[in-house]
């Protein structure tokens, strides 16, 4: 909580230096945020070109509405709020639907979601650990967008369940739903793999 | 305790689970195969989704979004814009008199002033007449109020209570039937 706090006051100081016209303070916050941005902008997108751009695009976006942040929330929240502004709009744009989780969740599992018993031999029978996670990151571009980003938040950035509700404007206990819902989905999927 | 559904697998697992659920859910491990097998089976897969490979960027990504700034909007700034904005139309517009008549700045100022001073005084004449009627109309209604009360008074004298509230029940029900009806005669049918 105090490394948080210290992260915070951090990331305001330097908003403040870039706006009292010390623009380069903006390439420390550039160089603190790009690789968590970066990763889960890349993972929510596919192309890595494409990621590269929307990085850099959202950078100059959270720069041009410096003004409009305010200190008393956190920056990384603020932040990652525009990151998935950018990138629904994206998918929009490619008219991919992002809207009906339960939609989704009947289109890509064929089994109860709920259900815990798995027909044939697990996962942990079939793949060594770094097979696994080179088929989570195939799946991963096959699920809705809008679990996705939630699973990339929670796995990939580390975000606790919290700050992804503060981030998505969600109540703790719908953020924590759908991300079990991601998780089941690349699972079942991985399973069915042949 | 029955068997646990997925969610409340991966709860455990992330140790979302108040002390006395977890010590619930161990219980139960211990005497459910299936379930065992289910937490195994996502421990395993949480493993390997916490652990997957981080993706890197361009070592001089930073100074490439650097260069791709936009200078950043300033308030300050927007207000000298405007005052330059409306200097530069002042000038304009006195080139454009200079040009159209030939006078010099001072003639110019002298001719501008003289203009928006009979403009002035136009305005000032419109301006009495108004107000003197305005408030003719002011003392009209002020004698009007007064007859209507030194009237009230003398009735309230010479009448009883009883009729009192009587003419005051007809003249609130008189006033609002002429109201609707004029309400009506102005907008019409609705």
């Amino acid at each position: 909580m105090k490394a948080q706090s210290s992260f915070m006051c951090e990331d305001t100081q330097l908003i403040k230096r870039v706006l009292s016209g010390e623009k380069d303070a903006f390439e420390l916050i550039i160089q603190k945020y790009q690789r968590s941005l970066f990763n889960y902008i890349s993972r929510t997108v596919g192309e890595r070109e494409l990621a590269l751009d929307f990085t850099q695009e959202v950078f100059i976006k959270t720069y041009a509405s410096l003004r409009s942040f305010r200190s008393e929330y956190k920056f990384t929240t603020w932040l990652f709020k525009i990151a998935s502004n950018t990138i629904i709009d994206y998918w929009r744009k490619k008219k991919i639907d992002t809207v009906s989780i339960d939609q989704n969740r009947d289109r890509y599992s064929t089994a109860p979601p709920k259900q815990i018993a798995d027909k044939g031999p697990s996962i942990s029978n079939r793949f060594e650990i770094h097979e696994l996670r080179t088929r989570i990151d195939q799946v991963l571009e096959d699920i809705p967008i809008n679990l996705r980003e939630l699973f990339v938040w929670r796995h990939i950035n580390e975000f606790s369940y919290e700050e992804i509700a503060e981030i998505k404007k969600m109540p703790v206990g719908t953020v924590k739903n759908r991300v079990f819902q991601a998780k089941e989905m690349i699972r079942r999927r991985i399973k069915d793999m042949k | 305790m029955n068997c646990m559904d997925a969610d409340r697998i991966y709860l455990y697992l992330e140790e979302e689970l108040s002390a006395q659920e977890k010590d619930l859910v161990e219980a139960h491990l211990l005497i459910c195969d299936t379930c065992r097998r289910a937490v195994e089976e996502r421990r395993f897969f949480l493993e390997a989704a916490n652990s997957l490979p981080k993706a890197e960027l361009p070592v001089d990504f930073s100074q490439q979004v650097m260069k791709a700034l936009p200078p950043l909007r300033n308030r300050a700034l927007g207000w000298l814009t405007a005052a330059a904005s409306t200097a530069a139309a002042a000038a304009l517009m006195w080139l454009t008199i200079f040009l159209l008549t030939g006078d010099t700045l001072s003639k110019s100022l002298i001719a501008l002033n003289q203009l928006l001073w009979n403009q002035v005084q136009s305005f000032a004449l419109i301006f009495v007449k108004v107000f003197k009627v305005v408030s003719l109309l002011l003392k009209l209604c002020v004698r009007f109020s007064e007859l209507l009360f030194n009237s009230f008074t003398s009735l309230t004298k010479i009448l009883n209570p009883e009729v009192q509230i009587l003419l005051i029940t007809l003249t609130v029900i008189i006033s609002t039937a002429l109201f609707l009806g004029a309400k009506r005669f102005i907008f019409g049918e609705k």
